[in-house]
């Protein structure tokens, strides 16, 4: 016969179970609180329950990062991400590697670290995909400014002053991108920052420009930071 | 900064000291606390730091060898039967409660301390934690409730959807709070419309859940969706309004520039050496009718748009609606209606614009009067919630200054004033520089020499003159 704190126990693993009912993107975990509340009503006694216990907690934890990055590796599939979505989809590979049973404490450890590690190494990536990715963005009213100032018509006593606003902008704009490369080297192991990944939808959906001008001044900018191709 | 993350990782050796813990772990620790060291002192900059912590993953290394240190010590202390009873689990918890309060209290009144004035409002609307705070306040007075067990307070919050604070969980309240603050402080359309669309997507998934909760992973992706769903039209609305902004705030600065008063005024005021100040001023004058057509045509081919549309744009509404527009509205429907139309590369500015514009600066009517307008708002709205010198206390007392004269902005009078009125340039109309061209300089230059000379002077005379002549004239 179960005494009172059984009872407020049993009560909070039903609740803890009760909060992932109904939802399919929290499946696992469902099934997991569910194995582990099925203990608690299977003895009266909390020694008999700690006898017992084996992995289920531990199941909890790695139910709990199956469903975040299964929901994870679903989102960037549907925002059509797949530099973030990479990420989620290691993650799960790395979580298919453990037994579903017989984990221990160490192996939550050992997962934290690596889902951590991987998640750092993605963030590099991120960095790397979204210093191209922005890039034109950041810098599309500066190539407006060079397009009016160029073309501005005006006293030919002030075409020089024009002139020189232009390769100013010009040299403002080499100096940010040198700043970003000479930030991003040492993160990049040696990769040039990308413009032309502002081609990808996920960053191609934020111009509300069209692509022929989009091209003409991807080129133009190209030029100024001297990248080719 | 790398000093604070070094001081961190002390701060890991030292509880494992404190906690007695020696052997492997701390070992691990340690050794990578050294390499941390080392990478301090060798980086040549922060960053090369930072880059280098994560590609050898020193960070991780210590908090791994930290955790293990911990279970293994926690396991030893299970199996010796030194558990931890109920009310001692219970003590833990609501101290992790009260230290999350402060440092939640901390980090905003930091954040607000090392915000630019431009940013301090935007950070107390959005990062504003007294919503998360009176969760976790709403949790401590729950765990203080008489006869209160620990496992009884674990349910309560899971079934009160207040238990996973900690994972910056979103509550209604808070999404609530956040609309209900954006409206009051008369924020964007398209801003207002994706909190809407969140609180209904909120309900929508709480009327899934026996307890009303929303799971803070399960939110995290569908309330990026909607931000990523509006994304663009947010993209598109900004870079129309800052062509549309720049030609209205450039014809200003064209009819200032004719102005007595433009000595006096920025951007000009900002040039100390007086010779180029009148310089620039100058310049702007003759320039900025070019400019201005060049950034027409911009709108034109990528939007479709002409000044016109103006009055109909969403930003330049929301400007006038929420007063942040600069510029009172005798100057706007000035620039629309009359600096506008003669806007034109190589036109004459009108002298009864300048007596105009000069009437109106003097009688300090050319800014908006109400621009002091949404500090109040928001302090209304603030004061309301969190009671009276809320604002004072985290604006550190800084209040706006009111300092126009003008007539209040009305925006139906706005629109019945301009509507059909603002002119349209011919976008296709070429100039040709009225202003005298270097040949025809040269030209009359010889031609004054040939007249000279015809009078009896030198040969030499006559080329030094026509070379001076020429020079004056070269750009």
């Amino acid at each position: 016969m179960a005494d009172k704190r059984m009872e407020e126990y049993r009560a909070y693993y039903d609740a803890r179970v009760e909060r992932y009912a109904n939802n399919p993107k929290k499946k696992h975990s469902f099934e997991a609180e569910s194995n582990l509340r099925d203990l608690m009503y299977k003895y009266d006694s909390f020694e008999e329950i700690k006898d017992n216990l084996g992995s289920l907690n531990i199941d909890c934890a790695f139910a709990a990062w199956q469903d975040q990055y299964e929901m994870e590796s679903e989102y960037y599939k549907e925002v059509d991400d797949p530099v973030r979505k990479k990420c989620a989809d290691k993650i799960l590979d790395e979580i298919e590697k453990y037994p579903k049973t017989g984990l221990s404490n160490s192996s939550v450890i050992d997962m934290g670290t690596k889902i951590t590690e991987l998640t750092n190494q993605n963030n590099n990536e991120i960095y790397y995909d979204e210093a191209g990715g922005k890039a034109l963005l950041d810098e599309w009213n500066h190539l407006d400014e060079i397009d009016v100032y160029t073309n501005a018509v005006v006293p030919g006593k002030y075409k020089y002053y024009m002139q020189k606003f232009v390769v100013d902008i010009k040299k403002e704009m080499q100096e940010r991108n040198e700043r970003n490369e000479k930030y991003f080297k040492a993160w990049s192991k040696g990769r040039r920052i990308d413009p032309n990944l502002v081609r990808e939808n996920r960053y191609r959906r934020l111009m509300p420009y069209s692509d022929e001008d989009i091209e003409k001044q991807l080129k133009k900018y190209k030029e100024i930071i001297n990248i080719k191709g | 900064m790398a000093e604070s993350i070094k001081q961190g990782y002390k701060n890991i050796l030292d509880d494992m000291k404190n906690r007695n813990i020696t052997g492997k772990y701390y070992d691990e620790a340690e050794k990578y606390y050294n390499r941390l060291l080392e990478l301090m002192e060798t980086s040549p900059d922060v960053n090369t730091f930072y880059a280098k912590m994560n590609d050898e993953n020193i960070a991780v290394k210590i908090s791994d060898a930290y955790s293990r240190a911990l279970t293994e010590q926690a396991e030893s202390a299970n199996n010796g039967g030194g558990i931890y009873d109920d009310d001692t689990l219970m003590k833990m918890y609501v101290k992790t409660l009260h230290d999350s309060v402060k440092a939640m209290r901390e980090s905003f009144e930091k954040v607000l301390k090392e915000a630019s004035d431009a940013d301090r409002q935007r950070i107390m609307v959005d990062n504003n934690p007294e919503e998360l705070i009176k969760g976790v306040e709403e949790l401590i007075a729950l765990s203080e409730e008489p006869g209160m067990t620990y496992p009884n307070f674990l349910r309560l919050q899971i079934e009160r959807g207040l238990d996973d604070f900690n994972a910056s969980s979103i509550t209604r309240k808070v999404l609530e709070t956040q609309l209900d603050c954006y409206k009051c402080t008369i924020s964007q359309d398209l801003e207002i419309k994706v909190l809407e669309e969140k609180l209904e997507a909120y309900d929508q998934l709480a009327r899934m859940n026996k307890f009303g909760k929303v799971d803070a992973h399960v939110w995290e992706f569908v309330e990026k969706k909607i931000e990523w769903k509006y994304a663009p039209e947010i993209k598109k609305r900004d870079q129309i309004y800052h062509i549309f902004k720049n030609i209205l705030d450039d014809l200003d600065l064209w009819e200032m520039a004719h102005c007595p008063f433009a000595m006096n005024v920025e951007p000009w005021a900002m040039i100390f050496d007086v010779e180029k100040r009148k310089q620039a001023i100058e310049r702007d004058k003759n320039i900025m009718p070019g400019v201005i057509w060049e950034y027409e045509k911009l709108l034109l081919h990528y939007f479709g748009l002409k000044l016109k549309d103006i009055i109909h744009d969403q930003s330049f509404i929301h400007e006038i609606k929420a007063y942040t527009m600069i510029h009172s509205q005798e100057i706007v429907e000035h620039l629309l209606l009359e600096v506008y139309p003669v806007c034109k590369p190589f036109n004459q500015f009108p002298q009864s614009f300048i007596s105009k514009r000069t009437e109106i600066q003097n009688a300090k009517r050319e800014e908006n009067p109400d621009q002091d307008k949404p500090f109040y708002i928001l302090k209304a709205y603030y004061d309301a919630r969190y009671g009276e010198e809320y604002m004072e206390k985290i604006s550190k007392g800084m209040k706006p200054k009111k300092t126009s004269a003008a007539k209040p902005w009305n925006l139906e009078e706005f629109l019945n004033n301009v509507e059909g009125k603002i002119g349209e340039h011919n976008l296709d109309e070429v100039f040709e520089d009225q202003s005298p061209s270097v040949i025809d300089k040269a030209k009359g230059a010889v031609d004054v020499v040939k007249e000279k000379s015809r009078k009896g002077f030198s040969l030499f005379k006559k080329a030094s003159d026509l070379i001076y002549q020429i020079k004056r004239f070269l750009p």
